[in-house]
């Protein structure tokens, strides 16, 4: 009998209302196994983000649960939970706080407990994987854009996380740094969880996009499938990713 | 209102020194507790701020001009011990990188600027708050008049370092510093509540000392208390000018010991010429008067009228923008940005106050663990939110 | 230096030389030019000297009058006064301009770390640098944008417009706060912040700033003397 892979990431009828009464999210089923890279999109307001806050524990106290690996997330297990979720967020200026770089990478192992060397050699691991190896002592303001979200996804890399959730990962970047940022991510070995608007971007790293909309699952498969699916994505706020080869969106052509 | 060096004696520098240190260790000590693991973060951010706020100068009469201090705003916004530990940064940043402000005075800076300011604004603000009626155009006024008392406390402050560090003695000084600083007290009055007013219609739950009305039970409107109204403002009225009609005669009656000895040696007579402010520009005397101390009293006295006269129109132009609807009303919905606010589960916030806030009733553990529907009290602000989340297994 | 320089009675003038001499040793080994450094605290020093000038009218008591135009007066003490504070004031500024200049702000928080500073205090001040930068980048760009719509330059005057922008700027830095406090969670942390290792300070460091403690320390009992 084989065993069963303990998924990723398991959310289970997650539901949350904000203080002022908006609700956000409402029975949110989801299951992410080891390796996969899935996309989650959907209009604003959608409850992206509620979502995202929730995959390390943010936001708790909602109704259903989130299981990392198996491992619910509660007040005790939010240590090990953050070592193993790794969340970069939309603005890089707001994790990058520390005086220069290398101090902000280090952040993560150091709170881990560890001791100095490891601390270094996973600092210079994480800057390597985003190329910006020569930058350690450079002052976050003196980065362009594009080099500080590289470094934003170093601070979280270095901590080694087991899942990799990115919000928006490709805002506000030229083609290059975009090129750039998915270059690296792709040759990441982790499952990796991507909220996005950028159609394209889901399209060429992910297998596999989750439509969210008004707090709910709509929709769930193979990228190639949903983001082709033209009717699909206008009724859910979102447009077809532009690419001249797909088949004209299934709307009955006039006359 | 920054001291340089040189300006005060070994004592004073001693002395001050000792005592905003105290005060500062006091003040990061209870935010520490208060805030736990946000302080860093929400304070380095205020911060910055606070300093860059500071950078705007507004002028004022014939070519001096003030800038804004924001411990008042710190104070309501924050509550004051944290108010203190964020001017104390500023001030401390200033002083070092910016040499505003001496190394040696920075003991006295540090206690005019965010101790002085920040407790005399706060005490002011809760004191008017609790007298005032409380709708949000009195809460506002309150503020205004607390943010200028602040300042001109501050600026009283430094002329009492002067005139003990034997510098300036204490009759011009005291006039001088405040005179100026009561115009300037003007602009930080104006400051202060508009920028609290924005806050208030779209963020108040970041407020740490809110207007009582905010408590969410039938707001007054303004044009129900007319009677009333004029009581109270008599009263305040009559507090802010007894202050400044007061300050200045308290000044001269007491003269420090150079001054006796100035007296006795038949140096009097230069007392009229010693009448010129502080300021290189003495605009603040009426002319006209001859005695110094009334004209200090009466520029004194005109500009709190003046102030009077802009904090009620302010606080009519502000109650009308909101034509009476809620304030909490004005919370912008999350979706346009998740973050705010809605976060603050992971920290110890014992501390925080919520008086008069609408949403934060603290619901007692619910006996339906299946809340799907959960409201206002189901945030996960506290930590009981987070215990019945363990109920779902 | 600038604690000596306070705390030494303006009349020993010898004093003063010798304090000026150290601290243009320094400017010197600092590789700063001179006249950057004066330049610099050209911006501030005038108000010092304004404020300063005033001083010996208001003085009175002890030494010989001197009589100026239009009747006057001025006394001995009131001039030492000014002297005393000027110097002093000066002395002071062009330290700490010093460096300010020369330390970049890592090292000063590095630096204040070492003498055992609280650490929430250097924390907070780290970050209030860093957001500054970004502040005054949002801040510019409000401004352009006012510009933009044609409002310019008379803005200060207008409180309206002073206001939202002061408020516009307090809701983004306390939002900011709250998002660099999610992702700061996010990395574990959990209220203390991982102990940084404090720069150790060389041998010849050592000594050469034991060097200039010890002779300004000098100075200041020879004065005492």
């Amino acid at each position: 009998m084989t065993s069963v892979k303990v998924p990723a990431v398991a959310v289970e009828g997650l539901t949350y209302t904000y203080p002022d009464g908006t609700e956000a999210l409402s029975q949110v089923d989801l299951v992410i196994e080891e390796g996969e890279s899935v996309a989650v999109i959907g209009p604003n307001g959608a409850g992206k983000s509620t979502l995202l806050l929730h995959l390390n524990g943010i936001l708790r106290g909602g109704g259903g649960r989130v299981l990392i690996f198996g491992v619910p997330i509660e007040e005790r297990t939010l240590r090990e939970t953050r070592r193993r979720v790794g969340v970069v967020f939309q603005d890089p200026d707001d994790q990058l706080f520390l005086t220069t770089v290398f101090q902000d990478v280090a952040f993560g192992p150091a709170n881990m407990g560890l001791g100095e060397t490891e601390t270094a050699t996973r600092v210079h691991e994480a800057l390597e994987a985003v190329d910006m190896s020569a930058f350690g002592d450079r002052a976050a303001h003196h980065l362009s854009f594009g080099q500080k979200k590289r470094v934003a996804t170093a601070t979280v890399l270095s901590m080694r996380p087991d899942v990799l959730v990115l919000d928006e990962p490709s805002s506000n970047l030229d083609p290059r740094s975009r090129r750039k940022l998915v270059e690296i991510l792709r040759d990441l070995p982790v499952t990796k969880v991507i909220v996005t608007h950028d159609l394209v971007y889901a399209y060429e790293t992910c297998g596999r996009a989750v439509i969210l909309d008004a707090g709910r699952v709509v929709a769930d498969g193979p990228a190639s499938d949903i983001l082709t699916d033209g009717a699909l994505l206008e009724l859910h706020g979102l447009e077809l990713p532009f690419r001249p080869h797909l088949p004209a969106p299934t709307r009955p052509t006039a006359g | 209102m920054h001291l340089p060096d040189g300006f005060l004696d070994t004592t004073t520098v001693i002395v001050t020194g000792a005592g905003a240190l105290a005060a500062l260790t006091y003040a990061v000590r209870r935010t520490s507790r208060e805030l736990g693991e946000r302080t860093v973060p929400l304070l380095g951010v205020t911060a910055a701020f606070v300093f860059a706020a500071q950078m705007l100068n507004f002028p004022i009469a014939a070519g001096t001009s003030g800038h804004f201090l924001g411990a008042a705003f710190a104070a309501v916004v924050m509550g004051p011990w944290a108010a203190v530990v964020v001017l104390a940064v500023v001030v401390a940043v200033q002083a070092v990188g910016m040499a505003d402000g001496g190394i040696s005075a920075l003991g006295a800076n540090t206690l005019n600027m965010a101790v002085v300011a920040v407790f005399v604004g706060y005490g002011a603000h809760r004191a008017l708050r609790a007298i005032l009626p409380p709708t949000i155009p009195w809460y506002l006024a309150g503020v205004a008049v607390a943010s200028w008392l602040s300042v001109v406390a501050a600026s009283g402050a430094v002329a009492v370092e002067l005139a003990v560090s034997g510098t300036v003695p204490l009759r011009f000084a005291l006039p001088a510093m405040t005179s100026v600083h009561m115009v300037i007290g003007i602009g930080e009055a104006l400051i202060t509540t508009t920028v609290l007013a924005t806050v208030l219609a779209s963020r108040p739950d970041l407020v740490y000392s809110p207007p009582r009305a905010v408590g969410g039970t039938t707001r007054r409107r303004a044009a129900e208390a007319p009677p009333k109204t004029w009581g109270f403002l008599a009263a305040a009225l009559a507090v802010a000018l007894a202050l400044s009609v007061f300050v200045s005669p308290f000044a001269s009656q007491a003269p420090d010991g150079l001054e006796r000895v100035a007296e006795d040696q038949g140096f009097a007579g230069d007392a009229e010429e010693g009448g010129w402010s502080f300021s290189p520009i003495p605009d603040y005397q009426f002319p006209g008067l001859e005695d110094p101390t009334l004209a200090t009293a009466a520029a004194g006295l005109v500009g709190t009228l003046v102030m009077f006269a802009v904090l009620l129109g302010l606080g009519q132009a502000f109650s009308g923008r909101r034509k009476g609807e809620a304030v909490t009303e004005g919370i912008a919905a999350p979706s346009l940005h998740p973050l705010g606010g809605h976060e603050h589960i992971d920290h110890r916030h014992s501390g925080h106050t919520h008086r008069g806030h609408s949403h934060s009733p603290h619901v007692p553990e619910e006996a339906d663990p299946d809340h799907h529907h959960d409201h206002a009290h189901g945030h996960g602000r506290r930590d009981g939110a987070v215990d019945r989340q363990e109920d779902d297994s | 230096m600038t604690l000596v320089g306070a705390t030494t009675p303006p009349t020993e003038l010898w004093a003063f030389a010798l304090y000026f001499a150290i601290l243009m040793f320094l400017v010197g080994l600092s590789r700063l030019p001179l006249r950057f450094l004066l330049t610099r605290a050209a911006a501030v020093l005038p108000f010092v000297a304004v404020v300063a000038v005033f001083l010996p009218f208001f003085h009175r008591g002890g030494g010989r009058e001197f009589d100026l135009v239009l009747g006057v007066t001025v006394t001995e003490a009131g001039l030492v006064l000014l002297w005393n504070v000027l110097v002093k004031a000066t002395l002071g500024i062009l330290s700490m301009m010093l460096l300010a200049l020369t330390t970049s702000f890592p090292e000063l928080v590095a630096g204040l770390d070492g003498l055992r500073m609280p650490r929430v205090f250097t924390l907070i001040g780290s970050f209030m640098y860093r957001y500054s930068f970004v502040l005054l980048d949002e801040q510019r760009r409000m401004r352009r944008a006012m510009e933009a719509r044609n409002h310019r330059g008379r803005w200060l005057w207008d409180v309206r417009i002073v206001g939202h922008v002061i408020s516009s700027l307090f809701m983004r830095s306390y939002q900011r706060g709250e998002r660099v406090y999610v992702a700061m969670l996010s990395r574990g942390y959990d209220g203390t912040m991982p102990a940084a290792s404090p720069p150790g300070i060389h041998a010849p460091e050592a000594v050469f700033l034991a060097l200039i403690i010890g002779s300004l320390t000098a100075i200041r009992i020879g004065v005492a003397l």
